[in-house]
């Protein structure tokens, strides 16, 4: 089974593109306070990265934000500087386009997962490309996203590129 | 999860003071089984080397998203039979994952890796990395993680 579907945060399953067998609902699991954490979540990645409007940044950020991404400060502040080098999208989607949507979410507890299915060219054959995972891990405390999990491994110095990956 | 995330609650109802860490919520007996079973995989297999356990929790049509590890549970011990060195199997984990959540039958563990800085070979970082489990009929059908293929060359898988 691929991760070409995902439950939406109302609890519905949306199918993308070319469906095989949804995985098991997460959401009939969650409480009610997890669903609340995952729209959080989604609504961040929507307004925030989606669509990037730096000023949402203190409606759902920690001042503080505790980052685990070694391309990134701690900080809300520093992802605000990220997201003002943007243009924004307006106005802002009332839904994550199905191509920016992750494979897979649920909410458990404090936290948030989201899973990400990405495509890479094949280092054995740069004429086809293959299939990978990423993920982004949020606390949530206090209603704001409070610490940040995910995959990135530093950036190689040459580039000077400071960008981390989102 | 900096300890100085830990928050004080008072529980007045029971008239005692509780610590409380962040929380990963509450687990179903079933969702308690499911964990179970994937820590199997990933403590008792994967980091004590027993993978004889493979039969007993990885379904035979096991789905392997790690592009460099083929698919099934034969391809997993296959995979895996280079590196294991079995010792006897603890309680506790040799390298405890970050986190460990689990919702219905998804289980998703967070792991705190270390590489060498490309800015100074010297120096070590940390990042993270996460495998996630599938575990259905009491047997883990599926995993992903963070894996992206290897070059050709060194013929060695990364999990």
């Amino acid at each position: 089974m691929r991760l070409r579907n995902l439950k939406l945060w109302a609890g519905a399953v949306a199918l993308l593109a070319s469906g095989t067998l949804p995985m098991a609902a997460q959401s009939k699991s969650m409480t009610p306070q997890e669903q609340a954490n995952l729209k959080l979540v989604l609504d961040w990645w929507r307004e925030g990265f989606v669509a990037g409007h730096a000023e949402v940044v203190d409606k759902y950020l920690a001042p503080d934000m505790i980052q685990h991404n070694p391309n990134m400060a701690n900080g809300s502040a520093r992802v605000k500087e990220l997201l003002k080098n943007r243009t924004p999208v307006n106005p802002i989607p009332a839904t994550i386009p199905p191509d920016r949507m992750p494979a897979m979410s649920f909410a458990k507890g404090d936290y948030v997962v989201l899973v990400w299915e990405r495509e890479a060219k094949d280092p054995a054959d740069p004429s086809k490309t293959y299939k990978y995972n990423d993920f982004d891990t949020f606390l949530v405390k206090n209603g704001k996203l409070a610490e940040h999990w995910d995959g990135a491994m530093k950036n190689p110095p040459r580039a000077g590129k400071q960008s981390g990956k989102e | 999860m900096n300890f100085n995330t830990l928050v004080i609650s008072c529980a007045l109802a029971a008239g005692s003071l509780t610590l409380a860490a962040q929380s990963t919520g509450t687990l179903t007996p079933q969702e308690k089984k499911n964990q179970e079973i994937a820590n199997v995989e990933m403590k008792d297999i994967l980091q004590y080397g027993h993978l004889e356990l493979a039969d007993k929790v990885m379904a035979p049509g096991y789905i392997q998203h790690n592009p460099n590890v083929p698919s099934g549970r034969d391809g997993f011990k296959g995979f895996f039979a280079r590196f294991a060195k079995p010792e006897p199997i603890k309680e506790e984990w040799k390298k405890p994952p970050v986190l460990v959540l689990t919702s219905g039958d998804i289980v998703f563990y967070l792991v705190e890796n270390e590489a060498k800085d490309p800015n100074d070979p010297s120096k070590t970082y940390k990042y993270n990395w996460f495998d996630m489990l599938r575990v259905d009929n009491g047997m883990i059908q599926e995993h992903w993680d963070t894996a992206k293929k290897n070059p050709p060359r060194p013929a060695a898988g990364k999990q």
